[in-house]
């Protein structure tokens, strides 16, 4: 009888303890995740954060980015740094943002201008994506060219003057800058996974690892798998914003060398890297130059590239290559060596 | 009001109930497999379609300007139209799988597969 | 337990307290992270098994009510209808197991049912507030929660029933 009730009592002790390691194993399975999406900076952004501070870390990653766009960046928005900037008047750049400008001015030198973030003119003229999107005349595209390129901007380090007709566009470094600015943030925030996605520009980082898809060119889902345990990977696909007109198409991303649609064989690049404004300047100067020169350049920084092709092919650094993982079986992979 | 305190039918008792939780739990995990179409507007879930469950031709009108038009039908969802400019919307075609996005900035729809196998997709 | 007239109504009174302050000391216990807002262990289910098995159902289920009266005055309308609704299912099912199945169950294993009850009700009642079979979810969790405060409801019921009954009598012979 004695020996019963033991027998049973630790039958109880096991169910208790069963039920009790199972919740902990589905509460920790599911964490404390929270999700929310916004649009800012003209673009779709989403947010995937666990951690205690999650909520409230959503609210100021969205402010930050409204911010950044409206008092700084934003070509459109009167009031904002490069809209004074743009009107010729010589502005000082705080200290905060000096960094980043450093940053997009090495890629400028460094990628020997395939990089520039004074095209504003040229893309004036293209407008694509807005009503009055169409193909520019050759002497226009020429004559803007002109007014274009980072070396002719008067910059002591504190503060900046355009010289007249040229115009700021930092739309090709903008989410990177404030992907930068989030991660900061959430470094003084009590948080355990952190995934934030501006536009496609995305910011992994926290505990654990993280897989990035890359975006099939042209069509919804992924063809490859970067597998990461903490980065920011941003992509320039010509597949994104474009127009056609008698039968040709026009992207977005131009090739400051000649005013034109970048053409260097590749429909996206991918930069892998630990700094966002790096890897949103790369990413564009890597999309302009092509992958083996795209590769090279990924190299003197330190970041790694993926190269789509239009024909299915998928070139990556070496690096990159181990931490890629193609999902989508019509593309097929080449390292670069 | 004499009783035990334990008797070996509370044990049976207390068992069944766990193994009852076990195979909800089993059963919640594996039929979660659905593929659950997310339909945003202005940052508010507008409608929510089981693609996996979808019987006939599903049509959402957004009433913003400009307006969209989201199809769902045999399995997919996209968006058919839009008196947007850019039509990157559009351009994105159909989305089948967990994790596709499309997106309509000036429309400022949003549809989405919901679940993904991985955190966020560059683009 | 023989009842003369007063006596039920008096016993009931001082258990109607002892329900509360237990309700309270649960309302004191954080929100537990995966199950729904407002489950609770259900601790107070001591009480009303006790007034089940020696008061009668009648007196159990206005404990019961009482209960959810403090919750609605503390807590609000949908912690009442939660409260209520938990609170009558368990403590039907604490009168009639104690009545029928005594032979088959020890207070534990009622203690168990009462608490699987009290959250089958609660989950109910949130099925209608909320407008969704979303809360299902919970169902395993709050199965493994049930088994696991039950258990301890059970014994902790069983340490204490002397007092409940030294206390009963004190009312009788008190009249």
């Amino acid at each position: 009888m004695e020996s019963k009730k033991k027998t049973a009592l630790k039958t109880v002790i096991i169910i208790i303890a069963a039920a009790a390691a199972i919740c902990l194993l589905v509460f920790f399975s599911r964490s404390d995740e929270y999700t929310d999406s916004f649009i800012a900076m003209d673009t779709y952004c989403s947010v995937k954060l666990s951690g205690k501070d999650a909520e409230e870390a959503a609210k100021e990653f969205k402010e930050i980015t409204e911010k950044l766009d409206s008092e700084t960046l934003s070509r459109f928005e009167k009031g904002s740094l490069v809209y004074s900037l743009n009107e010729n008047s010589e502005e000082n750049i705080p200290e905060s943002l000096a960094k980043y400008f450093d940053t997009l001015f090495d890629v400028y030198r460094q990628s020997e201008g395939a990089y520039d973030f004074t095209l504003g003119a040229v893309s004036d003229l293209w407008a694509i994506g807005t009503d009055n999107e169409r193909v520019p005349g050759s002497d226009e595209i020429k004559a803007a060219t002109g007014l274009c390129g980072a070396d002719k901007l008067i910059y002591d380090g504190s503060s900046m003057t355009v010289p007249g007709g040229m115009k700021l566009d930092l739309g090709s470094a903008g989410k990177g800058i404030a992907l930068d600015e989030i991660k900061a943030k959430s470094d003084s925030l009590n948080l355990k996974k952190c995934v934030v996605s501006l536009g496609g520009s995305v910011l992994v980082c926290g505990k654990g690892n993280f897989k990035v898809g890359i975006q099939k060119p042209g069509a919804a889902g992924y063809i490859a798998v970067i597998n990461t345990d903490g980065a920011f990977i941003s992509t320039s696909g010509s597949y994104e914003r474009y127009f056609e007109k008698d039968g040709v198409r026009y992207h977005h991303i131009l090739d400051p060398d000649t005013g034109y649609p970048a053409e260097s064989g590749i429909v996206s690049a991918t930069i892998i890297a630990q700094s966002g404004t790096l890897s949103d300047a790369l990413s564009t100067a890597c999309f302009v130059l092509g992958a083996e020169k795209g590769a090279e350049l990924c190299l003197e920084y330190g970041c790694e590239g993926v190269f789509v092709s239009a024909d299915n092919k998928i070139y990556a650094t070496p690096g990159a290559a181990e931490m890629l993982e193609i999902t989508d079986s019509s593309y097929s992979l080449e390292v670069i060596r | 009001m004499k009783n035990k305190i334990i008797r070996r039918g509370d044990i049976i008792l207390a068992l069944a109930a766990v193994a009852a939780a076990l195979i909800l739990l089993i059963f919640q995990r594996t039929s979660s497999g659905g593929r659950v179409a997310v339909v945003t507007v202005n940052s508010e879930v507008i409608a929510r379609i089981n693609l996996d469950e979808l019987s006939e031709k599903t049509v959402i009108k957004t009433d913003t300007e400009p307006s969209a038009i989201i199809v769902a039908e045999n399995g997919e969802i996209y968006f058919e139209s839009s008196g947007c400019k850019d039509k990157i919307c559009v351009k994105t075609g159909r989305l089948t799988h967990k994790g596709d996005t499309a997106v309509c900035l000036p429309a400022r729809a949003v549809v989405s597969i919901s679940g993904s196998d991985v955190d966020a997709i560059t683009y | 337990m023989k009842q003369d007239r007063n006596f039920a109504p008096a016993l009931c009174a001082v258990l109607c307290a002892q329900a509360i302050a237990l309700n309270f000391l649960e309302g004191l216990i954080p929100e537990i992270p995966f199950l729904p807002p407002g489950a609770k262990p259900g601790f107070s289910n001591i009480v009303t098994m006790f007034a089940a098995g020696s008061l009668g159902l009648p007196y159990a289920l206005t404990i019961a009510f009482v209960k959810s009266l403090f919750t609605f005055a503390t807590r609000g309308f949908t912690a009442f209808v939660m409260s209520f609704s938990g609170g009558m299912l368990s403590c039907l099912a604490g009168y009639f197991l104690l009545k029928y199945a005594s032979k088959r169950l020890g207070y534990t294993g009622i203690s168990v049912v009462c608490a699987l009850c009290h959250n089958l009700g609660q989950l109910i009642a949130s099925v209608f507030i909320t407008g969704s079979g979303m809360t299902f979810y919970y169902a395993p969790f709050l199965i493994i929660f049930g088994v696991i405060t039950g258990l301890i409801t059970g014994v902790i019921f069983s340490a204490v029933l002397p007092a409940l009954l030294k206390q009963a009598k004190h009312f009788k012979a008190d009249k």
